[in-house]
């Protein structure tokens, strides 16, 4: 693990900072606005959290863009770049969730975008490479773009399964979590997989459109295929459990979206790092 | 009612357990290893088992069908399921027995430039597996290459004269500008005396070229190299024409006399070339000599023809005089494909449409109580 002087790492390493302080900012103004109407320090900590966060983003885009044109293709092809683009995606789609769907959490948001950065400036190598030829196709952004969008989308509802698990049953007041409760908790879980597991079909369907536009099949066997799908089924269990059993064992249907997410990253990382998993998508190292 | 959700639910965790438990064990075992577990028989009667359980899901599942979404989902995924089966080696052989569609369900073809055949093998043993009603030929097969980087290659290419058994072809010689190397297993020394990234040549008064001059213009190098092998010493240029990616120079002047100037080894300097950017097949599908259909296709762009897609696959690493084609058969793809569309479809109107719409009624009603208050 080393820190590699690129233009773009060092934009990263800013990127983590603002997100970093941002996280701080924003909860530390759920924690004073907790169990109580929101006073002048509550907003404003909140106000600077989000100038954070937006400073983040902006600096993680520009660091995406910069990639762009240094590989000249969209940099979505090995994990360096996958990572550089979960960071830039987390602000809109926190911005979604909040707006929109009425999940908040972003102090968590802010600390997955510094995480999933982390390893762009320290870990993986940032030479530029060439596009192999299976990856020179139309499906290649949308089927990665939508990945990546579910993966936040999931990553965002794991953090409220671990809210829900952490707080136990009981109703308990505060904000801390974006939900107030864990019953609230476990309904921003749901909605969460609502909105990621129809993006994490889409990405799958693609990617074996793909592979049969590729290599003839649309189904390999593939390692990472595997993985994928065995993340489909987790959530896909998930959802059905919630759909007969409704809100009333959060603990199980939490421990399920973990499961998922647990999934996701050994998907995401494990399939293609670790040697036990050579397959067709070892270029994404 | 409850007890049926209840069975249902446990029974639908269960299929869904079980296919993510052999998919974890499939992950273990390699693609190859994945495949054999999924499509062996104790598997294939639970894909069937599978895809009964989900018909099932229409008359015992509560609420299903007043769902489109969930209906689009499990219809998607049985057919999903069917296209699979059907298109699979047994579904092709149960075809072949029942209804006499005799179709090769997958194999290889392996095509000479300015040749066709209709011949399929197999992928592992080579073996031939069947004739196609047509035949493939290909007219051209090219690789395009992402521009390189690095300074050029220096190699000893040694032709076999005639009557000889073949020796060495191609030598790579790792050269850096003023050292003196040795080449491979031969007696031959070359020391580059001056390497020029950007050259042109240089002529006498009779127009012959005598060396090269540094030009910022050229695209091409040159290089002046000093060639000795035991007693003899050659010092000569090799030039790049302009426009071309290599340029060479012959050591008939150190040769044994009775050596032909054509039998005599060369030294090439090449430009290097980066990763491969694609492969092209330019192919024509032929009946009794009439051209069906013509089309060029690279990695991600198959021909489609006649019930089966043609892949390009592999090539002719020595000299790119042929291409290998992979076959595939397209039985059972569209009821895939339909599958694919219809749960994807499911999927974003049972978890964001019917969602949001239920949603928007409950605050519209919440709205109208309050009114009404």
């Amino acid at each position: 693990m080393e820190f590699r002087p690129t233009p773009v790492n060092w934009m990263v390493l800013g990127a983590m900072g603002a997100y970093v302080a941002s996280a701080l900012a924003l909860g530390a103004g759920a924690l004073v606005g907790m169990g109580r109407a929101p006073g002048k320090a509550s907003r404003a900590l909140r106000v600077v959290g989000w100038a954070l966060f937006a400073a983040g983003f902006a600096v993680s885009l520009a660091a995406w863009l910069v990639r762009w044109h240094e590989v000249q293709h969209t940099p979505l092809q090995n994990l360096y770049e996958v990572c550089l683009t979960m960071g830039a995606l987390m602000l809109p789609i926190s911005l979604f969730c909040r707006l929109v769907l009425r999940v908040g959490a972003e102090w968590a948001d802010a600390v997955l975008a510094a995480v999933v950065l982390f390893p762009v400036a320290m870990v993986f190598n940032p030479e530029p490479q060439y596009l192999p030829a299976a990856l020179q196709s139309p499906l290649f952004v949308p089927h990665v773009a939508t990945y990546l969008a579910a993966y936040v989308v999931l990553g965002k509802a794991a953090v409220q399964a671990f809210g829900c698990l952490v707080r136990g049953p009981a109703e308990r007041g505060g904000e801390l979590l974006g939900a107030g409760a864990s019953i609230a908790q476990e309904r921003a879980t749901y909605t969460m997989v609502c909105f990621g597991f129809p993006l994490l079909t889409l990405g799958l369907v693609l990617g074996a459109w793909w592979g049969k536009l590729a290599w003839g099949d649309y189904w390999n066997w593939d390692p990472k295929e595997l993985w994928s799908f065995v993340s489909w089924l987790v959530f896909l269990a998930y959802l059905h459990f919630r759909a007969v059993r409704g809100p009333r064992l959060p603990v199980a249907g939490s421990l399920l979206v973990l499961a998922g997410t647990a999934c996701i990253l050994i998907t995401l990382l494990w399939a293609n790092l670790s040697r036990l998993f050579a397959g067709l998508h070892s270029y994404a190292t | 009612m409850r007890r049926m959700r209840a069975i249902g639910l446990w029974v639908t965790l269960a299929a869904v357990g079980t296919l993510a438990a052999l998919s974890v064990v499939g992950t273990f075992r390699g693609a190859e290893g994945a495949r054999t577990l999924f499509t062996s028989e104790p598997l294939a009667f639970f894909w069937i088992l599978l895809a009964a359980f989900l018909v099932a899901c229409f008359f015992f599942g509560t609420g299903l069908l007043r769902s489109p979404g969930l209906v689009a989902m499990h219809v998607g995924s049985i057919l999903i399921l069917v296209g699979a089966m059907w298109g699979s080696d047994k579904g092709h052989s149960v075809a072949e027995k029942l209804l006499g569609w005799k179709k090769i369900p997958h194999g290889y073809m392996m095509i000479r430039e300015g040749a066709a055949t209709d011949e399929v093998a197999d992928e592992a043993t080579g073996e031939p597996v069947g004739s196609l009603k047509f035949q493939v030929g290909l007219k051209d097969f090219r690789i395009e290459y992402y521009p390189a980087k690095g300074p050029w290659e220096l190699w000893f290419e040694m032709l076999v004269p005639p009557g000889h058994a073949p020796q060495m072809g191609w030598v790579p010689i790792e050269w850096k500008e003023g050292e003196e190397v040795s080449v491979g297993r031969t007696a031959l020394r070359v020391r580059v005396v001056k390497y020029l990234p950007g050259a042109r040549p240089v002529r006498g008064e009779a127009g012959e070229i005598t060396g090269a001059a540094p030009d910022s213009r050229s695209r091409t190098p040159a290089m002046e190299v000093e060639v000795a092998v035991r007693d003899r010493e050659f010092r000569g240029w090799i030039i790049v024409p302009q426009g071309e990616d290599r340029g060479s120079l012959s050591l008939a002047p150190i040769m044994p006399k009775d050596l032909s100037k054509e039998a005599a080894p060369n030294l090439w300097l090449v430009q290097p070339r980066g990763m491969p950017k694609d492969y092209f097949s330019d192919l024509a599908v032929l009946r009794g000599g009439e051209v069906l259909a013509e089309k060029t296709i690279e990695v991600n762009h198959p021909l489609h023809w006649g019930g089966y897609h043609f892949y390009q696959y592999d090539y002719d690493h020595e000299r790119g005089e042929y291409t290998v084609l992979s076959v595939r058969s397209d039985s059972g793809l569209y009821a895939v494909y339909a599958g694919f569309v219809l749960l994807v479809a499911g999927t974003f109107v049972r978890f964001w449409f019917e969602r949001a719409r239920a949603g928007w009624r409950r605050r519209r009603s919440d709205g109208v109580q309050a009114d009404a208050r």
